[in-house]
């Protein structure tokens, strides 16, 4: 069967009543965990990871990629009504997309976040189902040191990319990687750190991480850090769709960057959404040079650029998870662990040996997407109604759906205790201001890691020569030592910059004061 | 005088290092003859990760301390540290009595409280909040057990 034919009769399964009822459902709620600051995509993910536990693979796979796109594609909502970013995706939507609202302008900003979204998510997909099986073929033809230097380039790529300092990115790798060592050890199966008991012989459950970590501990910081009461979103002014074809034309180019930079930016391991809004925008900002209405103060073009790019990095960041089996952020690493749950190794054989699910997952995506927008569009005039859910409850909520998913990944209360005992770990390094994806990647990514190098290094008889000597294996190391050298040159690059300009200001002060003072002596 | 936060971080990483490398003696074994680095290679590989970074970063915090020895803004307002160490507290309370009682007992209290841990400065009405507590306990109950055939915790007293 032909890829076009699987694709075909995936969206047929996406489309059977049962399966569209559950995405309807999904992107629905994705659209609420996207729409309030504090719950993301993320998070929505995470507590419906042990509901499928007992759910066939497509059907989870229908449901967690439904409340991914809705939650993306959601995060718009509040960053256009009341300022406040629905997560770090939609960062630079709250620029322009403000301000139009206190000009009166919401229903415009949020029909442009809803088709700007929509087009992202939809082309990038399509790109993303076009590209990975390509990826895929060619993978099949690495090897164990190819595999482990693009694992290892990944996760320097995500630790550089640390807000603040490049060793707190690190350290946070480093503790995913000792997460990672419990349990079993993958060549030979030498127990680690289980300390005799055989709940931990199996090593750290995903799932527990993900509510420790993202649930309970954001819940509980969050309210403890007394985060400010959200202000009202207005509802006024809501009549017909708000956009139309001339606004299409009048953004195209600004549209077309917005989405190349969004999709190369998913594309690379830990260069999510949070990432590509803001480079789009700088970019739409740099392109209309004198815009009619300045950028911060409600142009739309900074809306189409952030949501335009936010929601193509969902199809570049399906990229190398699908061909490679490597997470290009959080959300796509929870996919990875859905995967493992349901005894699926993602990577170019799970391509391969499984096409039909493969296709399955691009076409959920992009049924999921049309979804989005037709909800998005019937519901735009009550979008602020979300906004008003009372915290209290919906949190209350969420805790209890942590401790059921807890217990359910083994019927056991044991589980329960490891998602305390996460909890803890990620209020310490939030104290410590240690950001939590470099660990999240670094213990997803460590089992491959070291079963690659390990592979790598008894098929070449104990030597470590190859990982130098094969091109793509040396160009990934090298450019991972870039990403841990580049954050250093850059700060040194930038202060010999100043001292320079410092010094010609100086010169040209010197200068200033002897033409001064030979005219006064004249 | 306080130190910087990043220094702390970093002294906190190095005795963590160090415990971690006594527990690499004490928990794993190295099996005999190998051609390959062996199950002692991704925790040296963290260990090694954790302690250069931990002591970049104590670098770092003394460097800014001598800088400007003003301490950091603290990261929870007045009071946060012992609402967080509450919250926790009541998380781990609902742990333990769902281990003895079940979900179905423990659920409507645990919600009823974190209800009222999470309000805030928003007001909220005791039977309001015990009618939501009953009701989504029993929602959940028929999502996950009866629709999804996800297990609850019986508790040790009922199961």
């Amino acid at each position: 069967m032909t890829n076009l034919a699987l694709y075909g009769s995936a969206l047929l399964t996406c489309l059977k009543p049962v399966n569209l009822v559950l995405i309807f459902a999904m992107v629905a709620l994705g659209i609420v965990f996207g729409a309030i600051p504090g719950l993301s995509a993320t998070l929505g993910i995470a507590l419906l990871l042990p509901v499928t536990f007992g759910l066939s693979t497509e059907t989870s796979f229908v449901l967690l990629l439904a409340i991914w796109i809705g939650g993306v594609s959601g995060s718009f909502i509040s960053a256009v009504l009341i300022g406040i970013p629905g997560s770090s995706s939609a960062i630079a939507t709250c620029f322009d997309g403000y301000p139009m609202t206190l000009k009166g302008e919401s229903n415009k900003a949020l029909a442009i976040g809803i088709t700007a979204s929509f087009l992202g998510t939809l082309f990038s997909v399509l790109i993303a189902t076009l590209v990975s099986p390509i990826i895929a073929d060619f993978a099949l033809t690495l090897g164990p040191w190819e595999y482990f230097s693009l694992c290892f380039c990944a996760i320097t790529l995500v630790a550089s990319l640390s807000k603040g300092n490049i060793w707190k990115g690190m350290m946070s790798a480093g503790l995913g990687f000792m997460l990672g060592c419990i349990g079993m050890d993958p060549i030979n199966g030498t127990q680690r750190f289980t300390f005799g008991s055989p709940n931990l012989a199996a090593g750290i459950s995903t799932v527990a991480q993900m509510l420790g970590m993202f649930a309970m501990c954001q819940i509980i910081r969050d309210s403890a850090r007394g985060e400010a009461k959200m202000p009202d979103a207005s509802t006024a002014g809501q009549k017909g769709f708000g956009i139309g074809i001339k606004d299409y034309i009048k953004n195209f180019k600004t549209i077309i960057f917005a989405f190349i930079s969004g999709l190369w930016i998913g594309f690379l391991p830990g260069m999510g959404s949070g990432i590509s809004n803001m480079v789009a925008y700088g970019y739409a900002k740099s392109i209309n040079k004198d815009p009619e209405v300045p950028f911060g103060e409600g142009n739309p073009a900074g809306i189409w650029a952030s949501e335009t790019a936010n929601n193509a990095s969902l199809g570049g960041a399906l990229i190398p998870m699908m061909a490679l089996g490597i997470p290009g952020d959080g959300i796509t690493a929870m996919l990875i662990a859905a995967l493992t749950i349901h005894g699926l190794q993602a990577g170019p054989l799970f391509m391969t040996n499984q096409p039909n699910l493969a296709m399955l997952i691009f076409a959920c995506v992009l049924v999921a997407a049309v979804v989005t927008f037709i909800i998005q569009v019937v519901t735009k005039r009550w979008f602020a109604y979300i906004l008003r859910i009372p915290y209290h409850y919906l949190y209350s909520v969420i805790l209890i759906i942590a401790y059921i998913g807890g217990y359910g990944i083994s019927n056991t209360m044991f589980n329960i205790y490891v998602m305390l005992a996460l909890c803890l770990l990620s209020l310490f390094m939030s104290i410590g201001g240690l950001p939590t994806s470099p660990l999240v990647l670094a213990f997803i990514l460590s089992g491959k890691l070291e079963g690659y190098f390990r592979r790598a290094i008894s098929m070449d008889k104990g030597h470590y020569g190859k990982f130098f000597t094969r091109p793509l294996s040396l160009i990934l190391l090298l450019v991972a030592v870039f990403c841990i050298v580049w954050p250093y040159i850059s700060e040194y690059l930038k202060k010999r910059r100043a001292a320079a300009n410092k010094l010609s200001e100086a010169d040209k002060a010197a200068a200033k004061a002897a033409k001064y003072g030979e005219v006064s002596d004249d | 005088m306080k130190m910087k936060r990043d220094a702390v971080t970093g002294i906190v990483g190095l005795v963590w290092s160090l415990i971690w490398f006594v527990l690499i003696q004490t928990q794993t074994r190295m099996p005999p003859k190998l051609l390959e680095p062996g199950p002692r290679l991704l925790p040296y590989v963290g260990l090694v990760i954790v302690a250069v970074s931990s002591l970049m970063l104590l670098l770092k915090g003394l460097k800014d301390w001598k800088r400007d020895p003003k301490p950091d803004k603290p990261y929870f307002p007045k009071g946060g540290i012992l609402k967080v160490t509450k919250s926790y507290l009541m998380l781990v309370a609902t742990a333990v009595l769902m281990a003895i009682f079940g979900f179905v007992i423990t659920a409507p209290f645990a919600i009823f409280a974190f209800i009222y841990d999470l309000k805030g400065n928003s007001k909220v009405k005791p039977l309001n909040a015990a009618i939501i507590s009953v009701l989504v306990t029993a929602g959940l109950y028929a999502m996950f057990v009866l629709g999804f055939q996800v297990k609850l915790p019986t508790g040790i007293l009922f199961g």
